[in-house]
Formats: structure tokens, sequence, C-alpha cells
């Protein structure tokens, strides 16, 4: 997608453009007026593009955008709407990045209605295994809720989320399991203690993941074994 | 000796709308075909000719493969030349009489617009018959990716849905080009432990990995990403280089934002009057990019300076001498460190030459052409690399992808989340119907068969991806809703013991994809 660098455009093609975003009255306003409209309009959707004024964000991406021109197109001959939600207990797992997995979950009719006939509540418990030792803890979720964020830490082991029914009298009923999803294991975040015998490889590491402006790649682990090298090579100096 | 193992990957979501005359849509085809594809094509074929010793790999996703393929959308491409060359013709005139600093540009537009659907048709229509030249003459070594681009670790608890991905992505790749591809692209360089295996099973040798996954590795690197990784699976891993790729992919200061390149956004479509430019926009009057763009980058102004094609050219060749320093002395730095021969793996999307960065084919050529000519330089692929037998990193990698984070950041958040609340149900209705209908033919086969099309073209990385964007929403939507909403018709009807047999027909018109699917595909037995 090529996001439109609004500040860049002349007078008729921002209003050409304002006027598909919907501003009617794009023929009376000035060059400035449209560009802050739109960049007002466009400030969450293009967030990195207009507030840093980055030029060629297009490059990124790989589709050519019309901007909105979705909202010209006819409906597709659709079929079913999609249901809100499944009339099936599940919870399933889902590794968003190295610190955070992302969690979601229905629940039968059958099963919401045992549990709050019964005056119970629901949990949903998290159970993290990390280099040999385990972390188990609940997070109270109400009926209406179905996703949550789970942060992990880096290591060896995993994390898995079951959907539990909790009672009155304190029994837990696990309704549903996830599958379990690895932590981020890193060599290097282990053996901190070798880098400062491997100054060589370290610097073909940086070679690999630094411009020539020495950016790395966004990458939090990458960056923090790095970080961590520089020290060590520091020291050593 | 520095190794280029410079890889393309040419794909675009599988988008056919005959339903309506014109759809906005397709025209990301036609502009890649038109400013990429075919531009690349001529590009190879003139080195080739001229006996240049290069070599590159190229990936061509399944759903590009079928598009191009498709005669009503090689017809469509026809009529949309043909739109652009009768433009072309009017500008010529126009700019010799009204805008004399455009005129060379005009001239230039539509002689490559001729020259390409003269190629196209000489081609029969068919660009890939050119490419698949070049790969039996040894120049280029094809590849492909997952069936619809499903970025793939967000399946991972999925093992059906990864292996009809894998299977559909190879035996459409075989049916096209035939013969099987021993490098498989991962959308959007997304990995995940076992996917390796995978892979494995179905005859695969290689594949890319995203930058930071040696680094980051379980185990200790010592090659840093400048041999091939060997993944507990016996697969080869190709690294890509952040440090040389970025010369040209970054945003902020890759060759593409020189200011003397062409700017991509001043399009005639958008502020010539209505009353001419009506005929080649979009109706009802939408202003959409022609392809005639006659100003240059100059920066963040409205005033921009008209564009200079040897101005152009001129930078093309600074830049082209530039990447190769850059890699030149990358490489004296890694055999300082005792790393013989370093393989540089340079992946890029083929779209961003020609399309993205219109000066981005010269580039290429300059680029193919001036490391034959060096001692500095060979190229390589994947597969040579393989069977030079030399040394490998063995390693077991994380879960990863290029996109922003290294993760699944992109295509799993606030905004797209939802969507695998109704893929994963999908896919395990999927696996159900499988059970309960294990060996059906003739019309309910079919209707079955189109269910697990369905859930196919939903999985594509490219719809979550357009959400994160918030560029062409409302379309991705659709479509999500569409493809999804169409396997509920067959999951519900299938449940009555009944077939729509209205629905399937519009159905298998409108989604002519994969027609040697099997929707046993989806059976967890088969794994």
């Amino acid at each position: 997608m090529i996001l439109v660098n609004v500040d860049s455009l002349s007078a008729s093609e921002l209003r050409s453009i304002a006027v598909q975003e919907g501003f009617g009255n794009a023929d009376e306003l000035s060059r400035e007026e449209i560009i802050s409209l739109l960049e007002e309009k466009y400030e969450e959707e293009d967030d990195k593009a207009v507030r840093e004024g980055a030029p060629n964000s297009r490059y990124m991406s790989g589709l050519t955008d019309y901007r909105d021109i979705g909202r010209y197109v006819g409906d597709l001959p659709g079929v079913e709407e999609l249901p809100l939600s499944y009339p099936d207990t599940e919870i399933h797992l889902i590794k968003k990045d190295s610190s955070w997995l992302y969690a979601f979950w229905s629940l039968s009719q059958n099963d919401s209605d045992e549990l709050q006939d019964a005056g119970g509540s629901l949990s949903l418990s998290v159970t993290i295994e990390n280099n040999g030792s385990r972390e188990e803890y609940d997070i109270p979720v109400s009926f209406s809720d179905s996703e949550w964020n789970v942060g992990i830490p880096c290591g060896r082991g995993f994390c898995r989320v079951a959907l539990t029914g909790v009672y009155p009298n304190g029994r837990k009923n696990v309704l549903a399991l996830s599958e379990p999803e690895d932590l981020i294991e890193s060599y290097w975040l282990e053996h901190r203690n070798e880098m400062k015998y491997s100054d060589s490889l370290y610097r073909v590491y940086l070679t690999l993941v630094s411009t020539k402006e020495g950016e790395l790649p966004d990458n939090p682990i990458l960056r923090e074994i790095i970080e961590m090298f520089r020290k060590e090579d520091g020291a050593d100096e | 000796m520095n190794k280029l193992n410079l890889i393309l990957h040419a794909h675009l979501p599988y988008v056919r709308h005959l339903e309506y005359p014109r759809f906005l849509e397709e025209d990301w085809l036609f502009e890649s075909l038109n400013e990429s594809y075919i531009p690349l094509l001529r590009m190879l074929s003139t080195l080739d000719r001229e006996r240049t010793g290069f070599r590159l790999s190229i990936c061509f996703s399944p759903t590009l493969i079928t598009m191009l393929s498709d005669e009503p959308l090689q017809q469509r491409f026809v009529d949309y030349m043909n739109l652009r060359i009768e433009l072309g013709r009017k500008e010529v005139e126009r700019t010799a009489k009204e805008e004399s600093e455009c005129h060379e540009m005009a001239v230039h537009y539509l002689a490559e617009a001729e020259e390409n659907l003269r190629i196209f048709e000489e081609m029969g229509r068919n660009i890939l018959n050119g490419f698949k030249e070049l790969h039996d003459k040894n120049r280029i070594e094809l590849m492909t990716t997952a069936a619809t681009h499903a970025y793939l670790p967000i399946y991972k608890d999925y093992p059906t849905a990864i292996n009809a991905q894998v299977e559909m992505g190879l035996r459409t790749h075989e049916r096209i080009f035939g013969e099987s591809a021993k490098g498989f692209w991962l959308p959007e360089c997304g990995f995940y432990p076992g996917l390796d295996s995978v892979l494995s099973a179905h005859g695969v040798s290689w594949c890319q990995l995203a930058s930071h996954t040696v680094i980051t590795a379980k185990d200790r690197s010592v090659y840093g990403g400048y041999r091939p990784v060997e993944l507990p699976s016996g697969l080869f891993g190709f690294v890509r280089d952040w440090g040389v790729t970025s010369l040209v992919w970054s945003d902020v200061s890759g060759y593409p934002c020189d200011s003397d390149y062409r700017d991509f956004y001043r399009d005639i479509g958008y502020y010539l009057p209505m009353d001419y430019i009506r005929p080649y926009i979009h109706e009802p009057e939408i202003r959409v990019f022609t392809g005639y763009k006659y100003h240059a980058i100059t920066g963040k102004t409205e005033d921009k300076a008209y564009y200079s094609l040897a101005k152009g050219r001129e930078k093309v060749a600074l830049h082209v001498e530039n990447f190769l320093y850059n890699i030149r002395r990358r490489g004296m730095m890694i055999e300082t460190s005792g790393i013989k021969d370093p393989v540089f793996n340079l992946c890029f999307d083929a779209e961003l030459f020609g399309h993205r960065w219109y000066e981005g084919i010269a580039f290429l050529e300059g680029v193919l052409r001036r490391a034959d000519a060096s001692d500095d330089f060979s190229f390589t692929t994947p597969t040579s690399v393989i069977l030079e037998n030399g040394e490998v990193d063995r390693l077991r990698i994380n879960e990863s992808s290029w996109g922003s984070g290294g993760y699944s950041d992109i295509w799993l958040d606030g905004s797209n989340a939802w969507i695998y609340r109704h893929i994963f149900k999908a896919i395990e209705r999927m696996q159900e119907l499988t059970h309960r209908f294990p060996d059906q033919g003739s019309l309910k086969g079919r209707f079955l068969n189109q269910a697990s099309r369905e859930l196919l073209l939903a999985m594509s990385s490219d719809w979550p991806c357009i959400i994160h964007d918030n560029t062409s929403v409302s379309y991705a939507e659709k479509r999500l809703r569409n493809h999804l909403g169409s396997f509920n018709v067959v999951y519900s009807s299938m449940s009555r013991n009944t077939v729509n047999t209205e629905w399937l027909i519009n159905a298998e018109r409108s989604s002519e994809i994969f027609p040697d699917i099997d929707y046993k595909l989806f059976d967890p037995e088969r794994i």
C-alpha cells in the first residue's frame, strides 16, 4: 500500500483527494487548510508517515492504495454474515512478539449458564515454564471478555493459558486449554560471558544487521544482544 | 570473491472480478505487469542475449501465476494497455503544445507501453513463458511460496492448514511451470520451529530467513548469515542481508528517495482537467494513477522539478557503483574474520523495481552488468550454494518474520486480530467436514473443494496487512468476509446434507484458482 504524502501534493491533487475523503467544501479551502484537514484525518492511520514526515515509506510496502477507494467498490457477491462468536468453548494463544502473546476464547452458552447459575466466575489461568521453573497465575475475566494479551519473558520454556471456571467453594474447572507457545530462547542472552572472546564474530554480526548509518533492524532481542556485545567490546578496550 | 544471491519475490493477492466491467484493485496486477514484470523480463532477456553472466532467483506466488495465466485477466490487461497507449498518444500531442518539459517523458512512456504490449502479445499473453525460458537456461531459479501467501507462524497450531498452504503452493508451481520448486519463499519471512520439517517433507531444499534470525538463534552462529543455515530438518535457510538491502529499502536514506528520481505520486490522473482525463480514470470520475508522471521527487514541496531521464540515469550509475562498493567493503571486513567467499542474500519485493521505484529496473540491470564485469563478484542461487557442499551454520532458530519488530505484530494487532477467530474456526470445520464426508465425488466433492479454496483465500497475509496499514481496508474486509461467509455456506449446507448448486457455480466462476484442489488436504489423518 502506498500512503499519500499530503504535504508534497499540489493544491489540485489535494482537492481531488479531499473530495474523495468526504470534504465536500474542498474547493473553497486553501492548500494549507486541506493539508491540515487531511493530516488530522490521517493522523491515526498514517501515524509514522505523517508525523515523522517520512517521505518514502511507500517503498516498504506492497500495493498501491487508492486512498479509501474501497468505498466506491460495490458489494461483492457476499453470502453469509459472520457470527459475532461461535458456540464452542475453546481458547487459542498466538505469539505477537518476543514479549507478548495474544489469547482469545469463546464460551458455549451451556458452559456459561452452568457457571453463572452456580455463582461462579471466569479466570484466565496462565502457566509459564522458563528454564525449569514454573510460574502460574490467574487473571479474573468477565463473561463478556474474549481476548487478553499475556506478557512473557525470554528463556527456555513455554507459556500456555486455560479458561477456568472458578466456583464459590474455590473449586476450579479447566474449561479449555490452549496449545503451548514457546518462549524466545537465545544463545547469546544466555552466554554473555563468551562475548568478550567473540569480537571477530561480533563484527560479522554487525556487518549483516547494520545499515550504513549504523541503524539496526527493529527487533528487541537483536538490539539487546548487540548492546551487550558493545558493552563487552568497550570493557575490553 | 563476494557471492551475490539475489532473490526477488513477486506476489499480488488473487484479485479477479469479472462481474464488473473494470475493477480498481485489478489495476494492482496491470500496473505491476506494465511497470515491473514485463520490464524485468525485457531486461533479463537482453542481458541473456548479450551473454552477461548473471543469475538470480525469482519467486512467483501461486496467486500471481494464476492471474498471469488467466485468459480473461490477460484480455483485461490488453484493454488496460490500449487505454494507456491512447492516453500516451494524447499526451505526446498535448505536451508538444502545452508542456514541453514533459514531452520527452510522454514520448518515453508511450514507447515503453507499446513495447511492453508487443512483448506481452509475443509471449502469447503469458509472460511466465519468458521467465521459464530463462529458468531453463539456468539464468534464474524459479521458486514458489504458500498457496495464498498466508503468514504461516499464526497457523502453526493447525498442521493441516500449513500443509495445505505448502502443498497447494508447490503443486500450483509445478502445474504452471512443469517442474517442482526447490526453493520456498516464506511469506513475510515468517518462520516457526517445525516449519522446516513440513517444507523438507515436501521436497523443498531451501527458504529465505529474516535478518535477525541467526544472531538471536538458540544456537551459536559462527558465520553470521554469510553461509547457509542448516535447520534441524536439513532444510537450508538463506539469511537476508539487512545492511546491504537497506541501501535500497531504507525509507529515509534508500536510493529510491533520491530527489532526482521520478516522483511516484504526481500523476496526471490527479491534476489534469476532468474532461481530458475522464476516459482514463475510474467511473464515476474517481481520479487514480494513470502512470503518466512528469516530476522528480525534488523534496517535500509543492513545486516539484520536472523529471529528467538523463539525470535519473546518472543517479542510477552512481547508485550502482555505491551499492557494489558497499558489498565489496563489507566482503573485505567479513573475510578478515575468517569467512571465505561470503554469500550476500539480497531479498527484495519484485514490484519495488519499476513500479514503486521507477529507475529500479535500470538499477538492477546496472548491478548485474557491473558485477559480472568485476572479478570481485560472482552471482549464485541458493541451490548452487547448497550443491557446493560448503560450510554451513547448524542452527535452531526462533519464530520470526521480516515485519516491524521481527515477529507477528503486523498480522496480529488490535485492528486485525478478529479475523483469526473466524479463520481458525473455519479450519476446524473444514477438518470436521473431511471426517464427516471422507470420500465425496461429483457435486458434493466440488462443493467441499470450493470450501477449501475459500478457506485458503481467506488465509492470505495481504488482508490483515492491509487492515493493519489502514489503506484499502474496506476491500480487504469485504474479501475476508466474503471468503469466510462462502465457507460457511458450504458448512451449513453440508450440515443439512444439501448442495447449493447455483451458489457453487457462481463461486467456482469467481475464484478460478487451484483447479486441482482436493478438500481432503484438510484431513488431519493425512498429515
